[in-house]
């Protein structure tokens, strides 16, 4: 390995005889390649650690013995350095004053710095890379190459300079000028890609800070029930979709709620998001779900925004071996409890869709939940989605419960989504969501 | 069943999957990690070789698909336990994403590779079953992981693996995949143009850590079948829907819950994976996909008295609804 990759360095960085033209050429295609292979390689990636870790595995060992890339971040340097048959190393230091180090200096002008560090009591030395290298930890990792032939060249995007990359050889071996040419050209192809990769992460991590809160929760343990669910978005990329559900509350007394939201995709979360809370601060007022479905519809009408919301609301709660169910509904498919003997019962519980009429009643209706016994709750994306000849249907879902497990929750929630995912095969879907609580009380 | 587990505990938990029981489940395996056995163990010397058997029942007709369903359940909570023990403490750096390609519900393999990871000191995120390449791609983008290890379990999964191969590579990372849709040489993934491939989660820990940090896109397929592959995977359920009808149409029957049990419910089931399997046959570039898939279906249908016969029949009218492309024409006058 070592002698090739000092035959590609040579073959990359080496000066070449202004005569010799076949060298020459051989050198400018290979570069060429370098920097082609550079620019798929860390773009790719669009994740900004990996992108810095990538452009240092490109640069060691085939151009270079020892690179260090560092990136100013919020007032610090961080740094991460990649010696030949080595781990990337990190480290994070003040940021440089701009005329106090070579490092500062490069970032502050924009030009590039190349040095020799020659030999010397090794304190001196060591004082002299620390203008370049400012963690001490990254330096030792240098102890090896000396002399040092030290290149650093300042990564700049969008007018300004964001960081430097300092590049080190054994003396002798050396950068001619053409050298030098070559890697700032690839310091700057770098460069563009690290400042998108990094704008991105971004604002990636914004978007996930806010989104949150919109993405399903998990689902709590609940003494004597089981809980499972399923979700599934119609616009993947984006991972948010406008059905939800949410479980809350604790010991004997829970509510549930599944729901769908008008729209889909990140609009509509925002409003899902908005509706769970909605609920979880009705909850806290009188636990029936038909007074939680009032009050949240008293809400929304008098935000009046025109936007509309199909929701079940269920409060569980333990009384001996049972679950009793209370669900109210609100223009929402009704949900299914799963018997052990295998009955399947439809909760006829309806109601007026949520946000367009002031001062809607809903009512609760109750259903004992037997030991073994699930209630599934589900969205209309359920019945809906489109299949090869037809949709999926209410008869299908029949089908597919009573002819399913019914022992285990996890297991009649994946039936149900394995057959939806084998009827919908390759074709766009609505946002989907199901839940199911599962009776856990031994069986008699 | 095997040297190292007691038969009683091997026969106490296939009992316990048959009830669809947790708890009798878990209390075998307690038993066992009370004996000195390690988690590991416990996952390849008991778990796995009664989802085996498993398998066998269900294609024997003994056992119901809900008690097949019911019976994974419970051997993937008793793994996530496993798990949670013997995961190395304060993992760190860039994990391994471990999940199921598209429309793959075998979750319960992934989840034993996941954990042979873990116990390695490798982090891990596991995404479970039926990723899609988008929820894949995004997962790359957010944790710029050091690779994608994708299980596959169907044959007719292939050309979706094809697929996230190529999106996973698109963002230069390496992909190594494993299940029982490949081969035990790793023909199959070489030709999907996987980085690696292993065939045991014990041998996926080796094969992670030897493989490249960065991977140039996949080159495009140019094996003969290759293009048939795609057409013939777009339009699976049409075929899949025409060979139903003839099939069904050849044998009446005037009982109205035929359709909904036995040999007549099997091949409705089974024939878009049967349809899928050309496919997988012809991007793998590699027939056995097929002859498997032939194999299997026959033992099952022969166990849920289908007239004798009907499956040369099926691979015949396979045969005349792919006569138009020609590679797959010939796998299935081998078949
Ligand atoms: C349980 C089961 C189911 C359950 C799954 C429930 C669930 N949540 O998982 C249910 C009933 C739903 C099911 C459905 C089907 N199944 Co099924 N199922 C099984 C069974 C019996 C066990 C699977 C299992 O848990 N295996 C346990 C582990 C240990 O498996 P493993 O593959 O050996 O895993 C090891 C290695 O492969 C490797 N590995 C696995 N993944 C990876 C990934 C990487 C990156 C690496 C490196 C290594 C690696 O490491 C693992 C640990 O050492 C298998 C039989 C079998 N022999 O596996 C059939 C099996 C997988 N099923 C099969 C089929 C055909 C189907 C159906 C099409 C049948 C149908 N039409 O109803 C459907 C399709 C569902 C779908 N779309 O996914 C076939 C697949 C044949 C093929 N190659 O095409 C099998 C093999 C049965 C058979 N033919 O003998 N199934």
């Amino acid at each position: 390995m070592s002698s090739t990759a000092r035959e590609t360095a040579d073959d990359l960085l080496a000066p070449v005889e202004s005569t010799d033209v076949e060298a020459r050429l051989r050198q400018s295609s290979r570069r060429a390649m370098f920097l082609a292979q550079a620019a798929r390689r860390v773009g790719g990636s669009m994740h900004a650690e990996r992108a810095v870790d990538l452009v240092l595995e490109l640069l060691v060992p085939e151009a270079v013995d020892w690179a260090q890339l560092v990136v100013l971040e919020g007032g610090v340097l961080n740094c991460h350095a990649l010696l030949r048959g080595h781990d990337v190393q990190r480290a994070s230091v003040p940021a440089p004053r701009a005329g106090t180090s070579t490092l500062g200096r490069v970032m502050a002008r924009g030009l590039t710095d190349l040095s020799l560090v020659s030999m010397g009591s090794e304190d001196d030395v060591d004082g002299a890379l620390a203008s370049a290298v400012p963690a001490p930890e990254l330096r030792q990792s240098l102890a090896g190459i000396r002399p040092i032939d030290l290149l650093v060249i300042p990564l700049a995007a969008r007018g300004r300079s964001f960081g430097a990359l300092t590049l080190a050889r054994h003396a002798g071996s050396g950068f001619d000028q053409e050298a030098v040419s070559f890697l700032e050209e690839l310091a700057g192809s770098v460069a563009v890609t690290l400042d998108a990769t990094r704008t991105l992460a971004d604002s990636r991590r914004v978007a996930g800070v806010l989104s949150r809160d919109l993405a399903p929760p998990n689902l709590p343990t609940m003494p004597g029930a089981q809980l499972a669910a399923y979700y599934r978005v119609a616009f993947e990329h984006e991972a948010l979709g406008g059905d939800f559900y949410d479980i809350h509350g604790g010991e004997d007394d829970w509510t549930a709620v599944v729901g769908d939201v008008c729209g889909k995709g990140v609009e509509a979360a925002v409003l899902t998001g908005r509706v769970r809370q909605a609920v979880r601060t009705a909850a806290l007022v009188d636990r029936s779900p038909a007074s939680i479905l009032r009050l949240v519809n008293n809400v929304m009408v008098a935000e009046g925004d025109g936007t509309f919301v199909t929701a079940v609301c269920a409060r569980v709660r333990r009384a001996g071996d049972d679950l009793r169910l209370d669900v109210a509904a609100a223009g929402h498919p009704e949900p299914y409890v799963l018997r052990t003997t295998g009955e399947l019962e439809r909760v006829s519980a309806g109601g007026t869709v949520l946000g367009l009429f002031d001062d809607t009643e809903y009512a609760d209706v109750s259903v004992p939940l037997y030991a073994g016994d699930t209630v599934l709750f589900f969205t209309d994306g359920v019945l809906e989605a489109p299949g090869f000849e037809e949709r999926f249907g209410e008869d299908r879902l029949h089908q597919v419960l009573q002819s399913g497990p019914r022992n285990d929750v996890t297991a009649v929630v994946e039936t149900v989504a394995m057959a939806l995912s084998d009827h919908l095969g390759d074709r766009a879907h609505d946002d989907i969501a199901i839940l199911g609580v599962q009776n856990s009380a031994p069986t008699p | 069943m095997n040297a190292g587990v007691g038969e009683r505990s091997s026969a106490d938990y296939l009992d316990a999957l048959s009830r669809g029981d947790r708890r009798a489940a878990q209390a075998v395996v307690e038993r066992l990690r009370r004996e000195g056995m390690s988690p590991l163990d416990v996952m390849t010397q008991v778990i796995a070789p009664a989802q085996y058997r498993v398998g066998e029942l269900w294609a024997d007709d003994s056992w119901s698909v809900a008690q097949e369903h019911a019976a994974t359940a419970v051997s993937e909570s008793v793994l996530a336990v496993l798990t949670a023990d013997t995961e190395a403490p304060g993992l760190s750096g860039a994990p391994v994403v471990v999940s199921c390609v598209e429309q793959e519900w075998h979750a319960l393999p992934a989840g034993l590779v996941a954990a042979h990871l873990r116990a390695a000191g490798i982090p891990v995120s596991y995404l479970g079953a039926n990723s899609s390449a988008d929820q894949l791609v995004r997962h790359v983008h957010e944790l710029g992981p050091r690779a994608v290890a994708l299980s596959c379990s169907l044959g007719a999964s292939l050309p979706r693996v094809r697929r996230q191969i190529e999106a996973v590579r698109a963002t230069g990372t390496p992909v190594i995949v494993g299940g029982s849709a490949f081969d035990p040489a790793g023909r199959r993934a070489a030709t999907l143009g996987a980085t690696a491939y292993a065939a045991t989660g014990a041998l996926a820990v080796p094969a992670v850590q030897g493989l490249p940090r960065a991977v140039p896109p996949a080159d495009p397929l140019v094996h003969p079948g290759a293009d048939e592959a795609v057409i013939v995977q777009a339009e699976r359920e049409a075929i899949a829907a025409n060979i139903r009808r003839r099939v069904f149409a050849a044998h009446p029957s005037d009982d109205p819950v035929a359709e909904t049990s036995g040999w007549r419910k099997a091949l409705t089931d089974h024939l878009p994976h049967l349809v899928g399997a050309v496919a997988g046959a012809l991007v793998a570039d590699d027939a056995t996909v097929l002859d498997d898939a032939v194999t299997w279906l026959d033992h099952v249908l022969s166990h849920r008295a289908a007239p004798s016969g009907l499956t040369d029949e099926l691979v015949q009218a396979l045969a005349a609804e792919l006569r138009e492309h020609p590679v797959a024409a010939r796998l299935l006058t081998r078949a």
